[in-house]
């Protein structure tokens, strides 16, 4: 049965583009990225009603803040330092299309360990620098172990049953949490919810400070960045991710194991984050809590995803991303907005913004010519030129 | 013991059931949603401010029970439901990837519930949260013994959770637009080629799940939690379990309202139980560990009734073909 219907053409159509250059694209994001800053700002703006761009300084100069005796503002560059590593510890599982959702669970199994480590073996720490040396290199070890533990589980019943990653990395995010709550709520034999800070008397298992207590740690994230730089980029494992993340058939068919490749992955995304759990607990807080690592995990998969898995890319964002979030908190404080939610709202915002600008980047909309609307518009318009014309 | 228990159980499943019911929906038309935690605040939000719009007009002397829960209720359905407008133009519309939207939307909604909360009238709320969970109370139950006290005893939401899970079944699976939906979640491409309006129906069913998604963030802070806990309520969380329970359910929210019993009695369980502190530590993971190995249990089976949708997490685009 045809019937007589009459054949409705869209007013424009989508098309993919692949003629835009690559510098034009770089700037469209940081456009978008500029001009949501703004319109944020404005929101805040209405909400503060105070100067607009008295606003805007007292965010630089929250994030900038440099304290006392310092050069540095350490602050704003520890928080990039460590969301750039939860960053560069998904970005190679993401590579193969493997969605890890758990880097704060990994992360805090791992830190846990640390603790543990630190906890008990304070007095054999104390004896002599040796042997505080032999502490720490055990609490990295079993850092990492914990966490390489907590990556790998959800990663082998991927491979072996296709359980679905996303839901069970968070899921394990919230059972770290929780065992967190109970190893502490042990460590401090049921008198307190934590035991506070491990050895502040002793300082055994402290990580050493020189320069300042986020130096070396910065520095070993970023050795950590460009190790994984060249994982990605140069070898062959780095390799095989890519493939298997384009097509996981064509990785079978030539003969590459797949399985083992994913577990491998998990297990290097597992060490790089019993290395941030052993930072954290060794060299930042000596303590912890189930909200340590905050929602970074949650803001690093956002990051990793939008730098096109480079990680030269990621350390920009993470350091746009912590300044904001530095910023929006002091702005928070100055104008007494409560709390500290009002970066979580921004940073949604210029998330929605980019992904936004992300489609024109790749596609492009065509006016079709034959849609009634079309012409009823290039009519309207011939017109009015046309009227301009005559009145000239 | 036991009755309390059971009653509990109840109110607690409701704030899972809504936001499965809802992420069942969204994800039968094919996309996963990850911003469901972030819905469910915003739908918390809307509803609070529907609320403290009503008092503000009526006063608090003057409280109508009945139009106080509409008004909250069509304000949590609206701003949920902006939270899947913004998902809907994204990831159909603009082709986002579907996952990183959602993230990017519970970070900004559960960002925004706390921002903008903090600055809300608690009594209010409180008194509010009052009628709310009292008003389908009948006398009856009290005559009813343990079955009135267990089913009858609570607030009008618990009763709307249950209809939309039934409802929303008797949708996918007995009507045709139902049945478009499914078959849009399976193979936008066929269902495209057979003339269903795919972008029309993802639009729908994203718009209607986050609604009845973000009705779950309503109930938890005006009913469950009193009104008392706004700002701190862990609905992120319970988000989460809601999008783990779609899993659990097998995309069947009539299996949802066993499984959101099951969770929510997890959930309540500790304070139930006579052990110490330290044992209370140990149950806060284990609604999350059953979860886990349920995950595993239905990958594991790989049975063909509870397999997800085939196109799920895929955004579809016509011109690709």
């Amino acid at each position: 049965m045809v019937e007589d219907r009459k054949v409705r053409t869209p007013l424009f159509s989508i098309v993919k583009r692949d003629d835009l250059p690559k510098y034009k694209a770089i700037i469209i994001r940081i456009a978008t990225f500029i001009a949501t800053f703004f319109f944020a700002m404005l929101i805040c703006f209405f909400v503060i009603k105070e100067n607009y761009f008295e606003i805007i300084g007292t965010l630089f100069k929250g994030a900038t803040v440099v304290s006392k005796g310092k050069i540095l503002p350490w602050r704003l560059l520890m928080d990039t330092a460590l969301l750039l590593a939860f960053a560069i510890a998904i970005v190679a599982p993401f590579k193969m299309k493997y969605w890890n959702m758990g880097a704060n669970g990994q992360v805090l199994v791992g830190a846990l360990a640390a603790i543990v480590v630190m906890f008990f073996m304070e007095d054999f720490a104390v004896k002599s620098t040796f042997n505080n040396v032999i502490v720490i290199i055990l609490m990295l070890l079993a850092s990492i172990l914990a966490s390489v533990i907590w990556a790998v589980i959800p990663a082998i019943f991927k491979v072996f049953f296709k359980t679905n990653e996303t839901l069970f990395t968070l899921m394990m995010n919230y059972v770290a949490s929780g065992l967190v709550g109970y190893v502490n709520y042990v460590l401090a034999q049921g008198k307190k919810e934590s035991p506070g800070i491990v050895n502040a008397d002793s300082q055994a298992g402290w990580f050493p400070v020189i320069v300042d207590k986020y130096f070396l740690p910065i520095i070993i994230i970023l050795l950590i960045t460009v190790v994984i730089y060249f994982y990605i980029k140069k070898t062959k494992h780095g390799y095989e991710i890519s493939v298997v993340g384009d097509s996981i058939n064509t990785a079978k068919y030539v003969g590459m194991n797949t399985k083992k490749i994913i577990i491998r992955t998990l297990i290097v995304s597992g060490i790089i984050c019993g290395i941030i759990g052993f930072i954290y607990s060794s060299a930042i807080n000596h303590s912890i809590d189930p909200n340590t690592c905050g929602s970074l995990g949650f803001t690093a998969v956002l990051v990793a995803w939008l730098s096109n898995f480079s990680p030269i890319i990621i350390a920009g964002i993470s350091f746009v991303l912590s300044f904001l979030t530095l910023g929006t908190s002091k702005v928070s404080s100055t104008y007494r907005l409560g709390n500290n939610d009002l970066s979580n709202v921004i940073i949604g915002l210029i998330f929605f913004a980019i992904l936004i600008c992300e489609f024109f980047i790749r596609f492009k909309l065509k006016f079709n010519q034959e849609n009634n609307m079309y012409k009823a518009i290039k009519k309207l318009f011939s017109k009015k030129r046309k009227g301009g014309v005559e009145e000239c | 013991m036991l009755v309390p228990f059971l009653r509990e159980t109840i109110s607690m499943a409701i704030t899972y059931l809504f936001g499965s019911t809802g992420e069942t929906v969204i994800e039968k038309g094919g996309n996963l949603n990850l911003g469901i935690p972030g819905i469910m605040c915003l739908g918390a939000l809307g509803g609070v401010i529907g609320v403290n719009t009503y008092i503000s007009i009526f006063t608090v002397n003057n409280i109508m029970a009945w139009l106080l829960i509409i008004f909250a209720l069509i304000f949590a359905f609206i701003f949920a439901a902006f939270g899947g407008l913004i998902y809907a133009v994204l990831t159909v519309t603009l082709q986002a990837n579907q996952n990183v939207t959602g993230l990017a939307l519970t970070t900004f909604g559960v960002g925004l519930m706390k921002f903008i909360g903090a600055n809300i009238n608690q009594e209010n709320l409180t008194l509010a949260s009052r009628s709310i969970s009292k008003l389908f109370k009948p006398e009856l139950y009290q005559k009813l013994g343990w079955f009135g006290e267990i089913f009858l005893s609570h607030g009008v939401l618990v009763y709307l959770a249950i209809i939309i899970a039934i409802l929303t079944t008797l949708f996918l699976n007995k009507t045709r637009k139902g049945l478009f939906l499914r078959s849009i979640g399976e193979s936008p491409q066929t269902a495209d080629a057979q003339g269903i309006n795919v972008t029309l129906y993802k639009y729908f069913a994203i718009l209607v799940g986050s609604g009845i998604a973000g009705l779950g963030g309503l109930y938890y802070v005006m009913d469950r939690s009193g009104g008392t806990t706004f700002v701190e309520a862990s609905i992120e969380a319970f988000g989460w379990m809601a999008v783990a329970l779609v899993i659990f359910s097998m995309w069947k929210p009539g299996i949802g309202i066993i499984g959101s019993l099951l969770f929510g009695g997890l959930y309540i369980l500790p304070s139930f139980l006579k052990i110490s502190n330290v044992q209370i530590k140990i149950f806060d993971m284990v609604p999350y560990i059953v979860t886990i190995i349920v995950l595993i249990i239905t990958s594991v089976v790989n049975s063909k009734n509870s397999q997800p949708p085939a196109s799920l997490g895929v955004n579809y685009y016509r011109e690709e073909r």
